[in-house]
């Protein structure tokens, strides 16, 4: 019989609401909440242990929590490792995403969840662990359940995981051949999607193509020596010590810092926070990144008419492209407020 | 060829190649100080062109046990779409003797033209299969072309096939460009309401492939592609293709061009398993950090399917599709 390890917040842990969200960690080897429900829908394994855990705790205190939950976990044996459901919740779903990962990495044993399409966890850890599809409330929790044994049995008994629509996962990102039935041979399927597309009967591609919307290319400027400018950077210079707290890679949010007055980016003052580069030669010379002194001759030279007295900083590494997108947006709305006419856009 | 046929291991899904009888040609060169790779060894090629004319020739006159017979009856119209069958031919290889050949001439000198698709199954195309073993259309495949037989099998019952065009993978960008008109040109000429364009190998050629599927769609000349894909052997990578557009809606996914395969040891093998290591092929290697390399101490392999002899299969032999994991 194997043995699964089950995760849930305070709320379904039978602790508390909202005035229980700060709850450190714990381990129980009895079954709560959800647990017995889903217990009671598997074949070849069993829970043994429930761990639960404050919302706001691990929100709070990522890296302390996931150590605790390490440390029970280091004192048993597993052969699977379950969090959630979570439906639409924002800091448990992210919690549910960041310590499956987190006991996949590091116990090497299988982990999966559960959320709705929209909460946040999603597009932060589908690429790294199984999320489930589900509802988006608790009232999904029955579908939720059996959908949840259903894929912990093909673990505990050893099944194929199959594609992700196949199985109601979020798509890791991973592109993967497989073999058909013998009569689905190329020519057959060609000739039956022509068919459907002369006829105008739906059918569906076998390789959709997504393609990034694509941002008009606006007009150039007429008269530089006149034209507002404004600097933007995705190569992560900041202040050291990084006041704004931008991610080193997948960045969520940006931050603006005035030039020097006399132009000049010195060493020991700015860094490079940029997770995807060797950032020594950016942190010898952050200049190399943000061309202050350039920009600032430029100006003086009367090649451009204003310079923006502040630039616009995040990281692009592994950005994903809906952050991008909004960060782009509220940058986009920023300079208009400033009535800038033209962006020097800076990368790693 | 400079690839690997798994015949009885896992591999041997993969291709329709796996499960036929082979004549295979070895050799070697006598003077040891030339070089014994097999990539674009052109005594190695011809050798093997000319044993099969001589197997060729000893059934010459003799009429074959099974035979099929494929018609186009002339004059004979209805009612039913157009459908028109544009094979991408194998055509970038600058050095001659590579490429594939219709009627003796390197398709690398050709602007698309018109063919009946009799004139490919009675053998005016024959492959070049260079390099890449898991993306080439061996002769043997335009002989048997299944995409042909099939839409012969429509023919006058669902549809009009009405004819083959080949595309080129243009070794320019202008001869892409030209190639890409030239293919909706014709097809419109005939009268197409729809095209089925079929892809061997992916890389450059992607770029060819969605210039005519733009042109032809753009004609009003409804579309379906049939090629493979490359999400880089983690799978990750996007886009899969070196191009891609959003006017390509019916695409048939033949699978992946570079999925790993772990082949265990064979009892009998026919080749040199140790130039594995010594010319690591498209879709082998010496050293990889997650992998290892390609040929383990007890023999099995760790190789993906750029190696694997006709896995891409677009000419319709495939059973291989990709799916998100």
């Amino acid at each position: 019989m194997k043995k699964v390890v089950y995760y849930m917040n305070q709320f379904y842990g039978g602790i508390g609401g909202e005035d229980k969200a700060g709850c450190e960690p714990f381990i129980q080897d009895t079954l709560t909440g959800p647990g017995t429900a889903l217990n009671g829908q598997l074949n070849g394994g069993t829970i043994t242990h429930t761990i639960v855990c404050g919302d706001d705790y691990m929100n709070e205190h990522p890296e302390e929590a996931v150590e605790k939950i390490s440390g029970f976990l280091k004192g048993i044996e597993f052969d699977l490792f379950i969090a959630g459901p979570a439906f639409f919740a924002g800091r448990y779903g992210v919690n549910c995403g960041r310590i499956c990962k987190y006991v996949q990495e590091k116990f090497q044993v299988p982990a999966f969840t559960c959320m709705y399409e929209e909460a946040p966890g999603v597009e932060m850890f589908r690429r790294d662990v199984y999320i489930l599809r589900c509802g988006n409330s608790a009232a999904a929790m029955r579908k939720a359940l059996k959908s949840m044994s259903a894929f912990a049995n093909k673990f505990l008994n050893g099944e194929e995981i199959l594609w992700a629509d196949a199985e109601g996962y979020f798509s890791r990102g991973i592109r993967q051949q497989i073999i058909l039935p013998e009569d689905q041979t190329a020519d057959n399927r060609a000739v039956d999607m022509l068919l459907k597309k002369i006829h105008g009967e739906p059918f569906q591609t076998e390789m959709p193509i997504e393609m990034p919307e694509r941002a008009p290319v606006p007009p150039a400027v007429r008269d530089m020596s006149s034209a507002r400018v404004a600097f933007v950077s995705t190569g992560g210079i900041v202040p050291i010590g990084n006041p704004d707290k931008i991610k080193t890679a997948a960045a969520i949010s940006f931050a603006t810092y005035e030039y020097p007055e006399d132009g000049v980016m010195r060493p020991g003052e700015w860094e490079s926070i940029h997770g995807g580069y060797d950032q020594k030669y950016a942190d010898a010379n952050p200049m190399t990144h943000i061309p202050a002194d350039a920009l600032r001759r430029a100006e003086r030279e009367g090649k451009m008419g204003w310079l923006l007295p502040y630039y616009f900083s995040t990281t692009g590494n592994l950005t994903s492209l809906t952050n991008a997108v909004k960060m782009a947006k509220e940058i986009g709305d920023r300079l208009r407020e400033e009535n800038i006419q033209a962006v020097i856009l800076g990368s790693a | 060829m400079e690839g690997i046929l798994d015949m009885d291991g896992p591999g041997a899904r993969l291709s329709n190649l796996g499960n036929r009888l082979h004549l295979c040609f070895t050799a070697e060169n006598t003077d040891p100080t030339v070089d014994q790779g097999q990539h674009m060894n052109l005594n190695f090629r011809m050798g093997a062109m000319l044993l099969a004319e001589y197997i060729g020739r000893t059934v010459r006159g003799q009429i074959p046990d099974e035979y099929e017979v494929y018609e186009m009856v002339e004059g004979e119209e209805s009612e039913l779409p157009k459908v028109v069958l544009v094979m991408q031919l194998n055509s970038f290889y600058e050095t001659l003797g590579f490429d594939d050949t219709f009627y003796g001439t390197d398709a690398m000198f050709m602007t698309p033209p018109l063919v009946h698709p009799n004139e490919v199954l009675d053998g005016a195309v024959c492959s070049g299969s260079i390099c890449i073993a898991g993306q080439r259309a061996y002769t043997y495949d335009y002989q048997n072309y299944p995409m042909i037989k099939r839409l012969y099998r429509e023919h006058g019952r669902t549809l009009n096939f009405a004819g083959v065009i080949f595309a080129i993978v243009g070794p320019t960008l202008d001869k892409k460009e030209r190639g890409a008109i030239r293919v909706a040109e014709t097809a419109k000429l005939l009268g197409c309401d729809a095209a089925l364009v079929v892809q061997p190998a992916d890389g450059n050629g992607d770029i060819d492939l969605f210039k005519m599927i733009k042109n032809l769609e753009a004609k009003g000349i409804k579309t379906v592609a049939v090629g493979d894909e490359n999400s880089g052997m983690d799978g990750r990578t996007y886009p899969t293709k070196a191009m891609l557009d959003p006017c390509c809606d019916a695409y048939v996914s033949c699978g992946m061009t570079c999925q790993v395969y772990e082949l265990p040891p064979m009892e009998r093998i026919i080749g040199d398993l140790e130039s594995v290591m010594r010319d690591p092929y498209p879709g082998t290697w010496a050293e990889n950090a997650t992998y290892g390399p390609s040929l383990r101490e007890d023999g099995s392999l760790v190789v993906d399917t750029h190696v694997i002899i006709g896995n891409n299969g677009a000419f319709g032999w495939s059973r291989k599709t990709c799916k998100d994991f």
